[in-house]
């Protein structure tokens, strides 16, 4: 199987966890029905149209930490729209602290069932282009992404223990092997989502914090050519 | 007009002495600034009020998310604001035909929406079935800017100070003395603003080129003359805008290709003149891209040193010996 990779990075970013409201937490990695969106911004698909082209049928996509994972907060000031009198004599401001990521790198791996689809991106990630401008999650956290190549990727069996880069889908799981210096996360992220933004599946996946690869053994997994070992989401 | 119909990107830098260019309203009000590396941070929402309200108030544009400070008579909210925008007579015959309406004269008149973006909230009547009914319907109208903005940074660590003063008035009726007021400012920031403008953005909001000059202006002028106590120090210092010519692209951290030297540590740097910015990777990457870029338009106020490998040099003929058409602009 043929899978397009690339690095992208930012100064912040933002993927806000579907049940924070009023103080809006981030995922530690980009879900991805965000990494979607992303290719969506890189093709030029529009925001009401990008997610019915990368369902899990169509896509295998998944993504690795390549930067330690850093977490802070930035405070703001908002706006209830819809009762501020003129837009004007805003008096309904809340102070609201964003949680976000900080010094972001991530590096996404990327198939498709769509020969068109593949074809498209891959033009655009070798001459570094994208139709709109690429964010981490919110417009302000601008991103840049640099183009890694194109790879063979081969399925492994994994009875035994192999090393994972990619963050791994708990249901993929089958045992892990802790190591030493090594700080391991969970979380439940969204996983696919309608056009009409209803998400239909969220799923676990497991994760280092530092950047570093994982020891486990797991149900289906994917090397590619220079070595990394994915499992899609 | 002229439709916007190029990618541009934009490293803006200003700074300001003894202000605070951000404050952090869940930290009273102190500059915002990373702790983890000491960099002051300013939010792009700020850095798009400044040039709104020049737009608004110096340039006579009319925006949507303003402040008026006086108003009699009664108070709309901001689905009666979006009203403002509705050229047809309620009841409609459908939700859409208003919608549509009070787009259209949205991005006509706001500057900012066609600039920015925006979300705007809608309670329309509408006709019902049988005409003489009416009924309420809600929706909304949302554009995302062709330009967006990355929170902006310092170039250096900076320093807090801590002030304390007298105020003017006592704390409460009766009291006899007057109250005290703290505040913290920053002695020196050099911040570092990037954006992008992107075309194919532009066209939903019908963005022009003569909205890009405004822009600029507000960018430069609106820094400057936002005279409030807390950025009254506020000097533009460089605004460089990087146009192209190959379609849907754009090299991408133009603000990272500048870096600051000085013989000062970072907190002790209280002016201008006591640093230099380093560009050789700015040129060479520029000078790299060259084919792909139509121009680079360029205002400085001549107080920045600039240098290529720490030679002293002039911005403006380093980037035409890399190849690169400038233009200088005036504001």
């Amino acid at each position: 199987m043929k899978v397009l990779v690339f690095d992208v990075w930012g100064e912040f970013g933002h993927f806000r966890k579907h049940y924070t409201t009023t103080s809006p937490l981030t995922y530690s990695i980009p879900p991805r029905t965000a990494i979607a969106g992303m290719i969506g911004a890189i093709e030029g698909f529009g925001k009401d149209e990008y997610l019915q082209y990368f369902s899990k049928e169509k896509a295998n996509i998944t993504v690795k930490i390549s930067s330690p994972i850093k977490k802070t907060r930035i405070a703001e000031n908002l706006i209830d729209t819809k009762i501020a009198p003129l837009m004007s004599r805003i008096k309904t401001r809340t102070q609201i602290r964003f949680e976000v990521l900080k010094d972001v790198k991530y590096r996404v791996y990327i198939s498709h069932s769509s020969e068109e689809v593949y074809n498209k991106l891959y033009s655009m990630l070798k001459e570094h282009k994208s139709v709109y401008t690429l964010c981490l999650g919110l417009s302000e956290h601008i991103a840049n992404y640099e183009f890694i190549g194109e790879m063979e990727a081969v399925s492994e069996l994994s009875d035994s223990e192999r090393e994972i880069h990619s963050v791994i889908p708990e249901k993929e799981l089958i045992k892990i092997s802790f190591e030493e210096g090594k700080e391991y996360f969970s979380e439940t992220i969204p996983i696919e989502m309608l056009p009409n933004r209803e998400v239909i599946e969220y799923g676990k996946v497991l994760f280092e914090r530092n950047a570093k690869c994982i020891l486990a053994s797991v149900n289906s997994l994917w090397r590619l050519e220079n070595g990394e070992g994915i499992i899609f989401m | 007009m002229t439709e916007v119909n190029r990618r541009s990107e934009i490293v803006f830098l200003y700074d300001i002495k003894d202000g605070n260019p951000n404050g952090d309203p869940l930290d009273e009000n102190k500059p915002r600034i990373d702790e983890e590396t000491g960099i002051n941070l300013v939010t792009d929402v700020r850095f798009k009020r400044t040039i709104r309200d020049h737009l608004y108030k110096f340039k006579g544009k009319e925006i949507f998310v303003r402040e008026i400070s006086d108003e009699n008579g009664s108070i709309q909210d901001a689905k009666m604001r979006a009203r403002d925008f509705l050229t047809i007579d309620e009841p409609l015959d459908s939700f859409e035909t208003g919608k549509r309406a009070i787009n259209e004269k949205l991005l006509d008149d706001c500057i900012d929406v066609r600039l920015f973006g925006g979300t705007v909230p809608l309670e329309l009547k509408v006709k019902k079935g049988n005409k003489t009914e009416t009924k309420t319907e809600t929706g909304s109208i949302t554009h995302t800017g062709p330009v967006q903005f990355k929170i902006g940074r310092s170039m250096h660590k900076v320093f807090t100070k801590h002030f304390r003063g007298t105020g003017a008035f006592a704390s409460k009726e009766g009291a006899t003395q007057k109250t005290f007021r703290e505040e913290d400012f920053l002695p020196y920031s050099l911040i570092n603003f990037y954006g992008i403008i992107n075309e194919n953005a532009a066209k939903d909001t019908k963005l022009s080129e003569k909205d890009i000059d405004l822009l600029l202006d507000g960018m430069w002028n609106g820094t400057k003359n936002l005279i409030s106590r807390s950025k009254v120090g506020q000097i533009p210092r460089l605004l460089l805008k990087v146009n192209y010519k190959e379609g849907n692209y754009h090299i991408g951290d133009l603000n990272n290709l500048f870096s600051l030297k000085s013989e000062l540590i970072d907190e002790e740097i209280r002016d201008i003149s006591q640093v230099r910015i380093e560009i050789q990777r700015l040129i060479d990457v520029l000078g790299k891209n060259k084919d792909k870029i139509e121009n680079a338009q360029i205002c400085s106020d001549g107080s920045i040193t600039f240098t290529y490998g720490g030679e002293e040099i002039d911005l403006e003929k380093s980037l035409m010996e890399a190849g690169i058409n400038t233009e200088t602009l005036s504001m």
